[in-house]
C-alpha cells in the first residue's frame, strides 16, 4: 500500500512538474495554450489552397506550401501532411496591399458562424509576385510551424536557426525547418 | 518501516501541493482576465526586418493622434479567405513627417484582427487600438485604401509623456526576444516623448552635401 501511494505520489508529481519545468530551445518558443488546435500526433495533416489563386501565381505557390508541408513531414515519421479539404491548413492568398505584411496566419478564430476554424493563411498577392521562389517556401514554411503551434522567436542572433523568427531577408539563408524546430516539435508532440 | 511511510508521506505532500500551485495558478489567471473573449491569435510576417532608421525613413507618414472610433468587420466574409480588419480613426495631434503632403486632420488606420461579435482575434504584433489611447505612429499607405503601420512595428503608445512600443501594458509581456530584437535595431521604447521625437527628427534632417550643395534644395517636408 505504502509502496502503491508512493509511486502514485511520483506519477502525479512528474505529470504536473514536466509541463513546468520543460523548455524550448532559446531560438524557438511554443505557444502551448494559445494556439494549439489539434494533435499531429494523431498522424495526419490536411492542407488545401483557396480557391482565388490566379493561374500564373498558382504554380509557385502551390509548390511553395507542397515543399513547406513535406519538409515538416519529414520531422517526424507520424507527422504527414495531405492535401485535402475540408482542410486543417487553409493556405490562400489575398490583396493586402503593398504596405502589409508578406504573410499572416490566424490559428482557432472561432467565431459562431464562421465556417472555418483551423488555422488559415494568407500571403499578400500585393508582395509575392516579386519575391522568390526561396522565400515563399520559408513563408509557407514559417506559416505551417504557426499552424504547428509554434510562436515567433525573434531573439537578435536566430535569423538563420529556426524557420520561426519573425522576419526573413530576401533570399531567405533557410527554407525550412532546423534542427531547432525538430526539438521544439520532439517537445510539442512527443 | 517507517523510513518508506515517510517518505512516500512527503512525496505524497510535495504532489498535493504542486497539483494545488498548478490549480491555483490556473484558476487565478482566468479569473483576472476580464477582457473579451480571445477567439484566435494572429501572427505577420515581413521580408527584411526594418531598423528604425529605415522605417522612418521610408514612411510618408509620422503622426501623433488620438483613436477616436474603432470599427472592427470581417472582409470577404464567407470567402475562404475571409479575415478580420479593424479600421480606427485617429485625430491627428502633431504630424513629424508628411512627404505626400496630405496634410491630413483625421486619419484612418487599418489592422488585421480585432473584436468581432465580442469575439477577438488578438493580433499578437499590432493588436487592435482602443478609444482614447493616444499613438505616435510610422504609417504607410496601402494601395488607396486606409493607412497601415509600418511592418505592424511602427506603432508607439504615448502614456504619462513616455513612449512604448506596441503599448504600455504590454511592455512588461514582451516576449520571444522582442525587447532585445527591438533595442538591437535601434527602436526606442519606454523613454520620454521628446526623446523619441527628437530621434525620428534626426533621422529625417536632410544631409548637407558638403562636395555640391543643392542651391534649389526644397524644403524640409518638416511640417514642425
Amino acid at each position: 500500500m505504502v509502496k502503491f501511494l508512493g509511486l502514485m505520489a511520483l506519477l502525479m508529481i512528474f505529470a504536473n512538474a514536466v509541463p513546468i519545468l520543460a523548455q524550448c530551445p532559446i531560438c524557438q518558443t511554443s505557444e502551448t495554450g494559445l494556439c494549439v488546435l489539434w494533435s499531429p500526433g494523431y498522424g495526419t495533416i490536411y492542407v488545401s489552397t483557396g480557391e482565388y489563386f490566379d493561374g500564373l501565381s498558382w504554380p509557385r505557390y502551390r509548390q511553395a506550401w507542397a515543399n513547406a508541408g513535406n519538409n515538416w513531414s519529414a520531422v517526424q515519421s507520424h507527422l504527414q501532411f495531405y492535401e485535402a479539404y475540408p482542410p486543417q491548413i487553409l493556405w490562400d492568398n489575398a490583396r493586402l496591399g503593398p504596405g502589409a505584411n508578406d504573410g499572416v496566419t490566424l490559428c482557432n478564430w472561432t467565431l459562431p458562424d464562421s465556417w472555418y476554424t483551423g488555422c488559415r493563411t494568407t500571403i499578400n498577392d500585393d508582395l509575392a509576385p516579386a519575391r522568390s521562389d526561396q522565400f515563399l517556401q520559408w513563408l509557407a514554411a514559417h506559416e505551417f510551424g504557426h499552424s504547428l503551434s509554434l510562436n515567433d522567436s525573434n531573439n537578435p542572433g536566430c535569423l538563420c536557426t529556426t524557420a520561426m523568427y519573425g522576419f526573413m531577408t530576401d533570399p531567405p539563408c533557410i527554407t525550412g525547418p532546423t534542427g531547432l524546430d525538430v526539438n521544439a516539435i520532439n517537445f510539442l508532440y512527443q | 518501516m517507517e523510513e518508506p511511510m515517510r517518505k512516500a508521506s512527503l512525496i505524497t505532500l510535495a504532489s498535493i501541493l504542486t497539483i494545488g500551485l498548478t490549480v491555483h495558478g490556473q484558476s487565478r489567471t482566468s479569473q483576472n482576465y476580464d477582457g473579451p473573449k480571445i477567439g484566435g491569435t494572429i501572427t505577420e510576417t515581413w521580408a527584411d526586418l526594418e531598423d528604425f532608421s529605415a522605417l522612418v525613413k521610408n514612411s510618408p507618414l509620422i503622426i501623433k493622434g488620438k483613436v477616436l472610433k474603432t470599427q472592427s468587420r470581417i472582409e470577404r466574409k464567407g470567402a475562404a479567405n475571409e479575415w478580420p480588419f479593424t479600421y480606427s480613426d485617429i485625430e491627428i495631434k502633431e504630424v513629424y513627417k508628411d512627404t505626400l503632403g496630405t496634410n491630413p486632420r483625421t486619419i484612418t488606420v487599418s489592422q488585421i484582427g480585432g473584436p468581432i461579435d465580442g469575439i477577438v482575434a488578438v493580433n499578437q504584433r499590432n493588436p487592435a487600438f482602443e478609444i482614447g489611447d493616444e499613438y505616435i505612429l510610422i504609417l504607410r499607405p496601402n494601395d488607396g485604401k486606409a493607412w497601415v503601420v509600418a511592418q505592424s512595428i511602427g506603432r508607439f503608445h504615448l502614456d504619462n509623456g513616455r513612449v512604448y512600443q506596441k503599448h504600455k501594458s504590454a511592455n512588461d509581456k514582451l516576449d520571444n526576444g522582442w525587447n532585445a530584437l527591438l533595442k538591437a535595431n535601434g527602436y526606442p521604447t519606454d523613454v520620454p516623448e521628446q526623446e523619441f521625437v527628437s530621434k525620428i527628427e534626426s533621422l529625417e534632417l536632410p544631409t548637407p552635401n558638403p562636395i555640391e550643395p543643392e542651391p534649389n534644395r526644397q524644403k524640409s517636408q518638416w511640417l514642425k
